[in-house]
């Protein structure tokens, strides 16, 4: 009898889980019902330390956790059903693999039996996930479920981050487990030990430094990596230390403060020009936790510096060095600890050693260009009678705070907004960068705002895109959460209507969102409206002149509030870098292609080029 | 018989966590990356739980260093090597069905097997299986030379298997 008293009783599987959610500290929960993964939902059901916020459709569930982690830098958690609740998830999935986000993703599946044997609502999730996950699991066992729940997490979280998914059979969530300890206390994963750091890589770090210190125009390339191992202060330290120009790619906006003097904004297809410019020019590149996706590089034989430049590499992930652009120099780290130690060894040196081989050109040129490429105020309508997106941003840019945190979703918005606003704090950007999901947006942001109760979450959105996932305004009006909705509305699907303008001589097939009758475009929704029906409210803006005044009202707001805004048809996101193209030749405002000697002269490469080119002026063509 | 140009090849062993599905996720790896495997072979290795992949590849040397560091990305795969013809002890095993007609057919496949050292595990009178163990290059010309003689009706390959030469070893520490 005594012994009886003694003995606990024994967990479920879904005990376990909750079990392990808790003690790890994730316990908001982004998910979606269904038979499968019901005997977890009604584990949760009633439990005041659980959040469980009912999304609207599964992706966005995924999408949601995404901003959660995104913003908050923790692991973001979202469940789903078996079948097609699952196979709902995988554009999530794979929209944080490549953005490397801490997501847990489990969902239910078919009892243990039943597996194989095309059950209803069965798929198989093992296989499908495998291209787009990190790592993932098929629970066989309930007395593995504890240590199962435990690796994933550590996997997600760790080393270059990544969504881990577990498939986990309703069986195994109603079964018992025996174990006394049936959530481990220490895990041990014999293949995953990921190398953060080594004295191999500070010994790298040596050479590094020296290569940077005697370069003419060397160039730091912070990626998305500076921004989730959190090393945006070593980064800025770094850049005030050495002097040198920071260009990032779209996944890196905050890491360094915009109005920082050698902060030159975002490079790539729609970067800025003076941020492409300096890496086409650059002698050395120092590139730190960044992937050279097609989009950031163009031309692989001319990246960078015109195919001349010496490549430093710091990444996490070893198999992201040398992938897509050979490098001189490969250091294997955390992007943080990297950059302590890089720091620690530039303050260590003394007298001469400290000084660069940098010439004071490279700033004039480099603030020169910076004063060249300004955000445009244009107060007048376009000439189809739309605002400039460019005015949207202008305005948004003056009313927006510094720690506010804006989502954006995909195209030519989300370039708009990574171009014209000023990022002061990483973590305050939070967009699709690898996969380019249309319908990423909306979800990332109400994830975002639960991350950040706090802070303002700005949704900067398209026509086309916000319409991959408007069900969620439903989501926002349940659960209370706060998202300033900002559409630009031009009736295209604009960033391809764009290219058919600049390369399928204006054939703009598939990209019209609307029509013309009685010489009047129309279009579906009417945003407003349809935030109505959601019991939200809303204002279109037509006049550019009352932007201001609606992003007021929304900032006032206590609920999500939606504003369109009317924008110009013909709008493109200028300067352009076309497909292929090399950094060095860009598609101005004009729409014109012109290289960077057309703005620029060539920057001396040897002592007597530099003797000869301090009689003359940087920018003869201004 | 003029040959082409052969695509260089290599060879990487692994020693992975016996799980299910893993099988499926390294080839899963070379396939999403585009790269054909022309060997596959894995099987339960010295230590219980673990087993021993060996694989062969067509690629340079930038296709092996991007297949090596995403094998190591993969939790289940603990060690990955490559292997090179000079540091390598490498096998494959074949076995070859014939069809024999007559007696001078089944004197020339027995005459062949003495120079190749093979030995012939089963004998019908219109068969003859044959086991052939040795490099990847002496199954092919056993197999080039003995289809001169006879019809080979059925031929199964197991693909390399190898080993390094001398004290070095992959095994866990």
């Amino acid at each position: 009898m005594k012994d009886q008293k003694k003995k606990k009783p024994l967990l479920t599987g879904t005990a376990i889980i909750k079990k392990v959610l808790k003690e790890s500290g994730n316990t908001t929960l982004f998910g979606y019902p269904g038979g499968a993964i019901m005997p977890f939902f009604d584990e949760i059901f009633g439990d005041n330390k659980i959040r469980q916020i009912l999304m609207r459709h599964e992706q966005s569930a995924g999408h949601a956790a995404e901003g959660y982690a995104t913003a908050s830098g923790k692991l973001g958690v979202c469940m789903t059903t078996s079948g097609p609740g699952a196979t709902n998830l995988i554009t999530a999935l794979a929209n944080a693999f490549y953005d490397s986000a801490p997501i847990l993703a489990f969902s239910g599946q078919v009892n243990t039996s039943l597996i194989g044997n095309d059950a209803f609502q069965e798929a198989d999730l093992i296989g499908a996930t495998m291209a787009v996950t990190k790592h993932n699991y098929l629970v066989k066992d309930v007395r593995d479920l504890g240590r199962i729940f435990k690796e994933a997490m550590h996997i997600a979280s760790t080393g270059r981050p990544g969504p881990v998914f577990i498939d986990l059979p309703k069986d195994i969530q109603l079964a018992e487990c025996s174990l006394k300890e049936p959530i481990p206390e220490k895990i041990n994963l014999v293949g995953y030990k990921p190398n953060v750091y080594s004295k191999a890589a500070g010994r790298q770090i040596t050479h590094a430094l020296k290569m940077v210190m005697n370069a003419r125009y060397p160039v730091i390339l912070a990626g998305g990596g500076v921004s989730i191992s959190n090393a945006y202060q070593q980064l800025t330290e770094l850049a005030n230390l050495l002097k040198i120009p920071v260009v990032s790619t779209i996944k890196a906006k905050g890491v360094i403060d915009d109005y920082h003097p050698y902060a030159l904004g975002a490079i790539g297809m729609h970067g800025r020009q003076r941020s492409n410019f300096a890496v086409s020019e650059a002698d050395v590149l120092l590139a730190i936790g960044c992937r050279f996706s097609d989009r950031i590089t163009g031309d692989l034989d001319k990246f960078p510096g015109q195919g001349n430049a010496k490549v430093i590499h710091i990444d996490v992930d070893a198999a992201e060095i040398g992938k897509n652009v050979p490098v001189d120099l490969p250091i294997v780290a955390d992007a943080k600890l990297a950059l302590i130690e890089m720091n620690r060894q530039i303050r260590a040196l003394k007298g001469k050693k400290k000084e660069l081989k940098t010439n004071s050109w490279w700033y004039r040129w480099i603030k020169e260009m910076k004063e060249n490429d300004q955000i445009p105020n244009i107060v007048e309508k376009g000439p189809e009678g739309g605002i400039y997106p460019e005015k949207v941003m202008y305005e948004l840019d003056r009313i927006m705070n510094p720690r506010d945190i804006i989502v954006t979703e995909v195209g030519q918005h989300q370039m708009y907004a990574a171009h014209y606003l000023k990022f002061r704090h990483p973590r305050t950007f939070i967009t699709s960068g690898g996969l380019g999901t249309m319908g990423f947006g909306f979800p990332a942001a109400i994830g975002a705002k639960v991350a950040k109760p706090r802070s303002e979450v700005w949704l900067i959105a398209g026509d086309g895109s916000i319409q991959m996932n408007s069900h969620e305004m439903a989501t926002v009006k349940q659960h209370n959460i706060k998202v300033n909705m900002i559409i630009l509305n031009n009736g295209y699907l604009g960033m391809v209507r764009q290219w058919q303008e600049l390369f399928n001589e204006k054939r703009y097939a598939g990209t019209g969102l609307g029509f013309v009758r009685n010489g009047k475009q129309e279009y579906w929704p009417d945003f407003v409206k349809l935030g109505e029906a959601y019991g939200l409210k809303g204002r279109k803006v037509t006049d550019p002149r009352k932007l201001g005044k609606a992003l007021q009202e929304a900032k006032a707001s206590k609920e999500t509030f939606i504003i369109e805004v009317a924008t110009e048809k013909g709008s493109n996101v200028l300067p352009m870098l076309p497909p292929g193209g090399a950094l060095s030749s860009l598609y101005n405002r004009e729409g014109e292609q012109k290289s960077i000697y057309d703005y620029y002269r060539r920057l001396p490469r040897t002592d007597s080029e530099l003797k000869e080119f301090k009689s003359v002026r940087v920018n003869p063509i201004k | 018989m003029a040959k082409a140009e052969k695509t260089p090849e290599f060879l990487v062993a692994l020693l992975v966590e016996d799980h299910p599905g893993v099988t499926m996720k390294i080839a899963g790896m070379f396939a999403r990356r585009g790269i054909n495997l022309t060997s596959f072979t894995g099987a339960s290795s010295e230590k219980k739980g673990f087993s021993r992949i060996i694989m062969k590849a067509e690629g340079d040397s930038k296709v092996f260093e991007q297949i090596y560091k995403q094998m190591n990305k993969l939790i289940e795969v603990v060690k990955v090597k490559t292997l090179l013809p000079d540091n390598a002890i490498m096998r494959e095993l074949a076995l070859v069905k014939v069809d024999i007609k007559d007696a001078i057919d089944r004197q020339a496949v027995i005459s062949l097997n003495d120079i190749f050292r093979n030995r012939v595990t089963n004998i019908t009178p219109k068969t003859m299986t044959i086991e052939v163990v040795g490099s990847t290059g002496k199954i092919d010309s056993f197999v080039s030379l003995v289809t001169e003689q006879v019809n080979i009706r059925e031929l199964a390959r197991t693909g390399t298997i190898a080993l390094y030469r001398g004290e070095d070893s992959i095994f866990m520490d």
